[in-house]
């Protein structure tokens, strides 16, 4: 088990623009254990200016079958890193690790979950009274940040990924590698798509 | 929420609760008893769903309270990274800091230690998981989420008089309620102040279905198809005819 320790920004792995860097401490031995990257605002404006680019390039507009085939993807990919995924959150937070375990196949059942939904949330048609045709769209919002500080691993990012919008996500300063091992799965997704609309940094 | 403000930027918040854990004579009281401790204690109480005010009917109160810290003291403490373990470590030094202040705060009021408060190990930032008994209304241990292991248990005579201290909160998260009584478990579950409320349970997130609080618990919902909400905007097209 590695632990990731920089920015996951635009589908690479990057120093902060301002080269600092935090430690980390193990809170069931009070022992540091690494140096990650600190981030600030510039780092958070290059994932938010990268994740707006992926969206409009084809994210926003990919077709519900092949945003489905990717939730599932990724999902497949979470199960295969839950150890490793559980053994870094229990290394950060203290979080005993069979509950680590739970948490991190929580993670993945939401991205099935999400998924399926991909072809079942609709809008609706509206009869109104002067006549013709009515109906709703919903639309995807855009790029999304999530703040991770008291989340399960992951679980907000599932719905936004869902109406593909682009994720920011910012995990708190005591969690933040989880997060990067799972950006540093093999990426399911056709490459410069989702890679890059997925942008992990720990702000300070 | 103020930033946002200034150029209407939506948001969505799932933040901190003071979640109740009631229990009605009725009802398996024994097994509430002993998985009580864990719906508080569970992450060491850093959870926002955490029970940390427990309420019980009178008459049962008594031995509930002797189950409940007997179940309590069985929970393993220690190393998190072995599969046994039930409660780790807080997590850092800043946060075992601030719910040892809620402790100091509850012995200066004159609650009753049931058991717990101590530190169990010399390395780590451990907390013994704690049981307060005699908490006052309006003492911060019964009023303020603590986000670590600490619990309040208090019995309840009247039902209406019951829901009302329930919700008498600016939270409202979770909760648990346990009865056999049909019609007393949807009175009260509708009474109850709470996005998320289980009954007979202590399980209160599914992948499948709304999660999020009232009150000064949050704005918006996460899981289930309720959160798509937060993520789209909805568009009315009409088309002539």
């Amino acid at each position: 088990m590695s632990l990731p320790t920089q920015l996951f920004i635009d589908g690479a792995w990057r120093n902060s623009a301002s080269g600092r860097r935090t430690t980390l401490i193990n809170p069931a031995t009070e022992e540091p254990f690494g140096e990650v990257a600190a981030a600030d605002g510039a780092d958070v404006n290059a994932a938010v200016e990268s994740a707006q680019r992926v969206w409009e390039s084809g994210w926003r507009d990919l077709a519900p079958g092949k945003r489905e085939a990717i939730l599932h993807a990724v999902a497949r990919k979470l199960r295969e890193h839950i150890e490793e995924i559980a053994k870094l959150e229990t290394l950060h937070i203290g979080k005993p690790i069979s509950d680590a375990r739970d948490e991190a196949s929580l993670g993945a059942r939401v991205f099935e979950y999400y998924a399926g939904a991909v072809t079942k949330f609709c809008g609706q048609t509206i009869p109104v009274g002067r006549g013709g045709f009515d109906f709703t769209l919903r639309q995807p919002m855009g790029v999304v940040a999530a703040n991770l500080a008291n989340s399960p691993t992951l679980r907000d990012c599932r719905p936004a990924c869902y109406r593909c919008c682009p994720v920011r996500v910012r995990p708190s300063a005591t969690r933040s590698s989880p997060i990067r091992s799972f950006a540093r799965c093999p990426s399911p997704a056709p490459p410069g798509l989702a890679a890059a609309s997925w942008n992990w940094h720990r702000a300070t | 929420m103020e930033l946002a403000s200034r150029d209407l930027k939506r948001i969505s918040l799932e933040l901190g609760g003071k979640s109740p854990n009631i229990v009605f004579a009725d009802a398996d009281w024994q097994r509430a008893a002993e998985t009580s401790p864990m719906s508080v204690f569970a992450n060491t109480g850093q959870d926002c769903c955490a029970r940390s005010r427990v309420f019980v009917e009178r008459s049962v109160c008594e031995p509930f309270v002797e189950k409940f810290v007997a179940a309590t003291k069985m929970l393993l403490v220690g190393d998190p990274t072995k599969p046994e373990t039930q409660l780790g470590p807080l997590v850092s030094a800043a946060q075992r800091g601030t719910v040892e202040e809620f402790l100091a705060d509850a012995r200066q009021r004159g609650s009753k230690f049931a058991c717990g408060g101590g530190r169990p190990r010399a390395k780590g930032y451990y907390l013994e998981p704690t049981v307060l008994l005699d908490v006052r209304k309006d003492d911060r241990c019964w009023r303020e989420e603590i986000f670590g292991p600490v619990v309040c248990i208090t019995p309840f005579d009247d039902e209406a008089q019951m829901i009302r201290d329930v919700n008498a909160s600016p939270y409202g998260l979770s909760g648990s309620l346990w009865t056999n009584d049909l019609r007393r478990a949807l009175r009260v579950a509708k009474a109850v102040e709470s996005g998320v409320l289980s009954v007979n349970s202590h399980s209160s997130v599914h992948a499948e279905a709304p999660f999020g609080g009232f009150k000064q618990s949050g704005i918006g919902r996460d899981l289930g198809m309720a959160a798509m909400d937060g993520y789209t905007e909805l568009k009315n097209v009409y088309v002539a005819e």
